[in-house]
């Protein structure tokens, strides 16, 4: 897991689903260009720590590095999550992306 | 085969229905994430980096044309068409849903399958050879043992809260192909001086952080005795064995720290203290599981199939696949046939539900309804006659299962690694992928002959890398993805662990790094001598050398 400094998003997966979700500021997202950027740590822990609580929504929540005032993620394992295994494009929130293309 | 009794059936199903109220009271809030966590690993659930992800015992590999389709339909009902085979023989779906997940054990159930124990610190799946009770240079068959192995060692009270996970491997055969010298406990069968099937009982060997080859604690334990000394030893490492350190909690440290010799005087002074009948399994239990195994009735087939012939003389595919992928059966006629889960540039391991469908078909037409998975991730399908080889591969090749690559270059071990594991360091598949596709002329693979490599995405080892003629390592350097090479590791007889060659290599550094390696070899090589037997004779820097040069 990459160490946490600099802004972060907070991903975590869907209780239910397992789907890797982003808090937006109001909800989780399945987009993480959805995402809220924290700039700052307490924020960041205030955000983890909401996150914690709202397990019977999501599970293995955890803050992300990113640039400022932008939510991709600036890890490639962090990067792979937001779109799914590179191996097959046909799988993971890419595949939903591309078939949106596709129409 | 064996088939569940009353009592396999009931524990099964009391655990799925246990696991439906767990995953209800975590839904309800009944239950904390804190809480249901250890609950949803004792039933193989894992949160992976895209989803929850739920590994499936196959025990010592062994799957009926059956279980195979029931395996599918569980990847096209609740997952998304395809499972994953893994070097510990077991199928791991990546995309279940928690909601769904009693309903897929409620199937496995069905078919007389679970999840338990793929996942905690107790004793995991049982691993065999996958030509077990068909090779020919077998001693005797060790699935009945690995059997009861499975049996003594499900939901066992004692052993289910152990330091660390547990990994048993068994075979029959004097030819390792079942890796038992890189588990916790390795089981090779031997005879005495009058002649009596038993087993070598190997301790301490573990690929991950700190790979070891294990050493022998006891050169021949009557097979009868096998579990109540297996006993002994599982509870001299359950007392011993560090809680207080996950590095450092695996046996194989435990046998170091203490010394082979102090370790195996522990073990024998346990063993000596128990009543040896009470623990011993009942005779008639034995005979039960025996009988299971009974061979199938093989046909009288004659030792040369002209079928066979005029196809090997004719299709130079079907010869080049029968030249690699078949394996000499104990009776007259048949052929053990591995099924290459191998394509050129494909994901090591992966089936479709389609292919698993056709592989149970093929295994109803062709051999008995049994099917293997290899800890290479491959199938095979061990009793086929010779005579239907022509029409199997025919039926192989429209599924894309007829790759000829068995021990080959691109047979590639590979573990799933970052592009869908939350502990790996690194992608895994696209270098399987990479170096697959460079190497995917047969005439040069066939040249440069048996030459295994494994592919690990983190330090954890499944893509056993350790123990690969060339192994790979994915690690993670100033967030970048890098690969480390090991040389002249080998799972079987000779076991060895790799030594690393040094610096790592950037991800599209590596095939090139791999085609030097084979280059350096195929200049040096004596007649007949493999990738391995060239490493062991000029060393390790010569090696080195080439990986290095001009890179």
């Amino acid at each position: 897991m990459p160490k946490i400094s600099g802004p972060q998003i907070l991903t975590a997966n869907h209780l239910l689903s397992g789907e890797v979700v982003f808090w937006t500021g109001d909800g989780w997202s399945p987009d993480y260009r959805d995402a809220e950027v924290f700039p700052e740590a307490a924020e960041q822990q205030a955000a983890l720590k909401m996150a914690e609580a709202a397990s019977d929504v999501v599970v293995g929540a955890y803050l992300a590095g990113v640039t400022a005032n932008d939510p991709t993620p600036t890890h490639f394992r962090e990067a792979i999550r937001t779109r799914g295994p590179t191996v097959r494009n046909d799988l993971g929130k890419q595949a939903q992306a591309q078939a949106l293309q596709e129409r | 085969m064996y088939r569940y009794d009353d009592f396999d059936e009931r524990f099964v199903r009391e655990r799925v229905a246990q696991f439906r109220g767990q995953v209800e009271r975590r839904l309800s809030g009944a239950l904390t994430e804190d809480e249901f966590k250890p609950l949803r690993l004792m039933n193989g659930l894992y949160l992976q980096l895209h989803a929850y992800m739920l590994r499936v015992a196959i025990p010592y590999g062994m799957l009926s044309s059956h279980q195979m389709r029931q395996l599918a339909m569980i990847a096209d009902r609740w997952d998304r068409g395809y499972g994953h085979f893994t070097t510990r023989q077991n199928i791991q779906y990546n995309w279940p849903q928690l909601k769904d997940v009693p309903d897929i054990l409620e199937a496995l159930a069905d078919v007389e399958m679970h999840a338990i124990q793929t996942s905690g610190n107790c004793i995991r799946n049982v691993t065999s050879d996958p030509f077990a009770g068909v090779a020919a240079d077998e001693i005797e068959d060790p699935r009945p043992t690995a059997e009861m192995l499975r049996q003594w060692s499900s939901l066992h009270p004692e052993f289910s809260f152990l330091p660390r996970k547990f990994k048993i491997a068994i075979t029959g055969s004097p030819n390792d192909r079942a890796a038992t010298r890189v588990h916790d406990i390795g089981l090779r069968m031997v005879r005495d001086a009058d002649g009596n099937p038993g087993f070598e009982v190997m301790v301490g060997g573990g690929q991950g952080r700190t790979p070891m080859i294990a050493k022998v604690l006891r050169d021949f334990v009557p097979k009868q005795q096998l579990i109540a000394y297996l006993e002994a030893t599982m509870r001299v490492y359950n007392l011993h064995g560090r809680r207080d350190n996950k590095f450092k909690a695996r046996i194989k440290i435990l046998v170091h720290e203490l010394g082979i010799e102090e370790f195996t005087r522990q073990v024998e002074a346990e063993f000596a203290a128990m009543d040896l009948p009470a623990v011993s399994p009942d005779p008639a239990e034995w005979a039960r599981i025996e009988e299971a195994f009974t061979p199938p009735t093989y046909a009288a087939l004659p030792e040369v199939s002209p079928l066979f012939v005029r196809a090997y003389e004719t299709i130079p595919e079907f010869a080049a696949w029968a030249d690699i992928n078949l394996m000499p059966h104990k009776a007259q006629g048949y052929a053990g046939v591995t099924v290459s889960l191998k394509p050129i540039g494909g994901i090591p391991g992966d089936a479709t539900s389609d292919q698993m469908r056709i592989l149970a078909d093929a295994a109803d037409r062709f051999g008995f309804g049994q099917l293997r998975v290899a800890h290479e991730q491959n199938i095979v399908l061990p009793d086929v006659p010779v005579n239907d080889l022509p029409a199997l591969w025919r039926m192989l090749a429209a599924a894309g299962l007829d790759t000829p690559n068995r021990g080959l270059i691109t047979d590639i071990i590979a573990c799933p690694g970052l592009d869908y594991c939350s502990l790996a360091t690194a992608r895994s598949i696209p270098i399987a992928q990479s170096i697959s596709e460079r190497f995917a002329d047969l005439k040069r693979q066939r040249e440069i002959g048996p030459l295994a490599i494994k592919i690990s995405g983190c330090i954890n080892a499944c893509g056993h890398h350790h123990v690969g003629h060339i192994g790979v390592l994915g690690l993670e350097k100033h967030g970048q993805e890098y690969y480390q090479i090991t040389l002249g590791g080998t799972p079987e007889g000779d076991a060895a662990v790799g030594v690393n060659a040094g610096p790592g290599l950037a991800a599209e550094q590596v095939p090139e790094a791999i085609e030097r390696l084979v280059d350096h070899y195929l200049n040096e090589r004596l007649d007949g001598e493999t990738f391995l037997k060239t490493y062991r004779r000029l060393g390790h820097d010569a090696f080195k050398g080439a990986l290095y040069a001009a890179g």
